[in-house]
Order: C-alpha cells, then sequence, then structure tokens
C-alpha cells in the first residue's frame, strides 16, 4: 500500500539539490509514493532558495563584475551565511558543466540567461512535479506572488518578482496567519507546555525556539506576528498545517517534537554528513 | 566618457615616455628653454576657460583623478543575438534536424563506447544552438537535456528507450512556431519522468541539522 508523503522544505530541498548519493537514498525510501508538498513550504523553498539564485544573477548582471569568475569570487568573499554558500556551490556546479566559467564577457551575457532558465525550471518544477496538499490556510501572499519572466526581459522582470515577494508590509496585510493561529490556539498551547518540560541541547533546541516564539505571538497578540516572526516559526506553520493522513519527512530535529503532540506520523532522514558515514562503513 | 578616461591614461603615460626620452637626448639648456617656452604659452594663451571666469585647475586635478580609475568600470554589457521568430525558427530547424538525427543514432550505439561520438554531437549541437539561437524558446528544454546529458558523463548511463521517447519529445516542439512556456515545462517535466536528470547540480553542504 502506497504511502503519502508531505515533503518539510528541508527534504524537498535534497530532492532538488542534494549530493546524488541523498536523492537515491530519498527515491529509495520514497519509492513511488505520492509526494505532497504545500503552499507554505513552496514559499519557504522560495525565500531560502530562488530568492538567492536571483540574487546571484543580479551580482553577475552588475557592470563592474565583468565575468563568471568576478561573480563566483565576490560572492564566496561577501556572504558567508550558509544557504548563500549552498548557492555558490550549486551556480559553480551549474556554470561549469555549461562551460561558462571564464574571464569572457560574452560568457557573462550567456551565463545570465542560462541562470534564468535555471531559476524558470527549479519553479516549474516545484509548481508540477509534487502534488499539492490542497491545504493552504495561512494563504501565505509571498507565496502568491506571480511568477513571470520573460526571456528578454529577465532583469526587469526578476527585479519585480523580488520586490513583491519582499514588500513583507503588503504581503503580511493580505495573509490569514492571524485567523490560522487563533484556530490553532489549543494546539499551540500544548506544544508551549511541552517546550517548557525540556531542556535546552543541540537536538531541542530549535523546537524550544519556535516554542519561545509562539509564546511570544500568544502573549503578543497574532498581529504582531510579522513575516520575520513567521520564518523563526515555520516548522510549527508547517505541522500545524500538515495533512493528518499523511507522514511528514524531515532532516529537522524540531519536527521529533512537533509531531507526537500532534498526532502525526514523521519520519525523520540523516543529515548529509550522517548518510556519509554510514555509506562508508 | 569612459574611453575618454582610458585615452587620458594612455595619452599621459605615453607623454611621460616621450619626455624621458627627450630629456636624455637634448641639451638641458635648450631643453629648460622649451619648458619655459611651452609653459608661458599655456598662462598667456586664453583658453575658452578663461574667458568665461573659470579655472581650469580643479578640472585637471579632477582628470588626474579619472587616471586612476580603472578600465574595468568602462565595461559595456555585451548583447546575445536576437532575431524575429521566423529567423529564429529556421536556425533552430537547421541545427535539429542534426540533434534528432544524433538523438536516433545513439539509441543503436547503447552500452558500447561508440555512443559517445553521438553524445559529443548532441552536447555540441545544443551549445551551438544556444549560441545561436539564445531566446529560443525551444532552448529551455534542450538545454535541460543538455544538463541531464553533459553533467558528470551522464549521457552514459541513459538507455535506448530513453533516447527514443527523448526524440519524441524534441520532435513535438521543434515544429512549433511559437513555443509557449507551458508546453516547454511540461517537455521538461516529462524529460524527468522518463528518468533524465534535469536538475543535476549538488549542494554538499548540510543545511537541515541546526533546527
Amino acid at each position: 500500500m502506497q504511502q503519502k508523503r508531505f515533503l518539510d522544505t528541508s527534504v524537498l530541498r535534497k530532492l532538488l539539490f542534494g549530493t546524488q548519493a541523498y536523492r537515491d537514498y530519498l527515491k529509495d525510501q520514497f519509492k513511488d509514493d505520492p509526494l505532497f508538498i504545500s503552499a507554505y513550504v513552496k514559499m519557504e523553498f522560495k525565500r531560502s532558495f530562488i530568492i538567492s539564485l536571483i540574487g546571484f544573477y543580479n551580482v553577475l548582471n552588475m557592470p563592474s563584475i565583468e565575468n563568471t569568475s568576478d561573480a563566483l569570487r565576490f560572492w564566496s568573499n561577501e556572504y558567508r551565511n550558509p544557504y548563500l554558500k549552498a548557492i555558490h556551490e550549486l551556480i559553480s556546479d551549474f556554470l561549469a558543466n555549461q562551460n561558462l566559467i571564464s574571464d569572457s564577457a560574452f560568457d557573462k551575457a550567456k551565463a545570465l540567461l542560462e541562470i534564468g532558465r535555471l531559476i524558470k525550471r527549479y519553479m516549474a518544477e516545484i509548481r508540477m512535479k509534487f502534488k499539492d496538499t490542497g491545504i493552504d490556510s495561512t494563504r501565505c501572499a509571498r507565496e502568491q506572488v506571480p511568477f513571470k519572466i520573460d526571456r528578454y526581459n529577465m532583469e526587469s522582470d526578476f527585479e519585480k518578482y523580488v520586490m513583491q515577494f519582499k514588500d513583507v508590509k503588503a504581503c503580511r496585510q493580505k495573509c490569514n496567519i492571524h485567523t490560522f493561529l487563533d484556530k490553532k490556539k489549543s494546539k499551540i498551547e500544548t506544544l508551549i507546555t511541552e517546550a517548557q518540560k525540556l531542556s535546552k541541547t543541540r537536538h531541542t533546541k530549535g523546537f524550544i525556539n519556535i516554542s519561545e516564539n509562539l509564546n511570544k505571538i500568544l502573549n503578543e497578540g497574532y498581529s504582531k506576528c510579522t513575516c520575520s516572526m513567521c520564518g523563526k516559526i515555520g516548522d510549527a506553520v508547517i505541522a500545524l498545517d500538515a495533512p493528518t493522513n499523511m507522514q511528514i519527512e524531515s532532516l529537522d530535529h524540531s519536527f521529533d517534537y512537533l509531531c507526537p503532540p500532534l498526532r502525526l506520523e514523521n519520519k525523520k532522514h540523516p543529515s548529509e554528513s550522517q548518510l556519509h558515514k554510514k555509506i562508508n562503513r | 566618457m569612459g574611453t575618454a578616461r582610458t585615452g587620458n591614461s594612455i595619452n599621459g603615460s605615453s607623454h611621460s615616455s616621450i619626455n624621458d626620452d627627450f630629456e636624455k637626448k637634448a641639451d638641458s639648456s635648450e631643453y629648460d628653454q622649451f619648458k619655459r617656452s611651452t609653459a608661458s604659452e599655456s598662462t598667456k594663451e586664453p583658453t575658452f576657460f578663461n574667458e568665461m571666469g573659470w579655472s581650469a585647475t580643479g578640472l585637471e586635478e579632477e582628470l588626474d583623478e579619472m587616471d586612476t580609475i580603472p578600465v574595468s568600470q568602462s565595461f559595456e554589457p555585451i548583447a546575445l543575438p536576437q532575431h524575429n521568430v521566423e529567423a529564429q525558427f529556421i536556425i533552430r530547424k537547421h541545427i535539429s534536424d542534426q540533434l534528432l538525427d544524433s538523438l536516433q543514432k545513439i539509441q543503436e550505439h547503447i552500452g558500447e563506447p561508440s555512443a559517445a561520438i553521438f553524445a559529443r554531437k548532441i552536447i555540441e549541437l545544443i551549445l551551438d544552438m544556444r549560441d545561436r539561437i539564445p531566446f529560443d524558446p525551444f532552448l529551455d528544454v534542450a538545454m535541460a537535456l543538455y544538463d541531464a546529458l553533459a553533467y558528470k558523463n551522464l549521457w552514459v548511463k541513459y538507455t535506448a528507450d530513453q533516447y527514443k521517447v527523448a526524440y519524441k519529445i524534441l520532435y513535438r516542439l521543434i515544429n512549433v512556431k511559437d513555443i509557449k512556456d507551458k508546453n516547454t515545462d511540461k517537455a521538461i517535466l516529462e524529460l524527468e519522468e522518463l528518468g533524465f536528470n534535469v536538475l543535476p547540480f549538488e549542494v554538499s553542504i548540510d543545511l537541515d541539522s541546526e533546527t
């Protein structure tokens, strides 16, 4: 019998740009089971990955950056955040495959177009490859920002998309997070109580931080839940909005503590390094 | 403006080397006389700036500073070739005929080193297409196939049946003049469902073990 699997953002990322060994591991785990993602998971993927890829496009597009080698060097020197380092690794891999890492200004022009194509390919992938849970209780407006990219106007179309996606004030006014949190108030209180029983360790840290932020929102009012705050409680939003007939697939420790009180099935997958240690044993 | 700055820099350096030669060769008294005469000319001669009551001194300093600006700042972006739909279609058809031919021939050589001949042709033809008609929507699909084949020599992993269906997917689009995004997205997804790794790029950094 097939198991319906609901993918957290961490697993979605591994499926789309994890190492081949990790993707093989996930394929082996999932077999032919239907894979679901929600609108909120799509938004998290866009926020952490697509926006950063467009960021690289913009850096490469700078008149002072003459070629792709300069852009990669600049990115590596300026951005140390792990997510942005990941973009460097991915783009290097991509440009090397297309023979576009060079000192040539002509290759820069080609690379800009091809990076644009790659971004469109990732966006189509999350839109078409996975089934939608059909549950979108938060009605996140950032997820609903239209993504229309014309090959001849990539620069301005990407700019328009990023500006709309980053306009958190306008997006927050349109979304439904306050109503969602209000409806889930008793479940949120349960999560907070569970977190208070735990001591902070490397494994519990993520869940405790989420519950502290949930507590802050309950005390200060749902309207205080900004897009930035929503990002800090993301795993809880995903768990609270998860279909109860599906198993949550995740790499994050926080789901080990979020799922049992919410009576959700959870499959925790190893990190990339844990998997490699296991393979090499 | 950028060219003028670069020009200044080049002229400046060439002037100084001419002056060096002149100083070495010429008699010192003649050279002193020459320097005095040119200096007096430049102060006496009415210039546009002097007539307008402006001082050119600040401008000269500014131009000197500009000499230190690297040439790279005058970089002009290079435009890729753009064609109308008709021309794009003709070029696409021309290259695709060879592309389809190679996609067909590779099926007969799967599992043998000779398959590399056709894999190389497919890869080179797609890159040629990228250079000639970079804005053609057909390339969205062709480049997805390119990534799936060229990355770490994955072309060797695919079966004759997979190449056969890839041929059909490309053939269906080649004859469509005005390809829509929904068609290219669908074709790429079909390639992926067929087993072609259209997004093979890897990130090894562990992003998810912190929360």
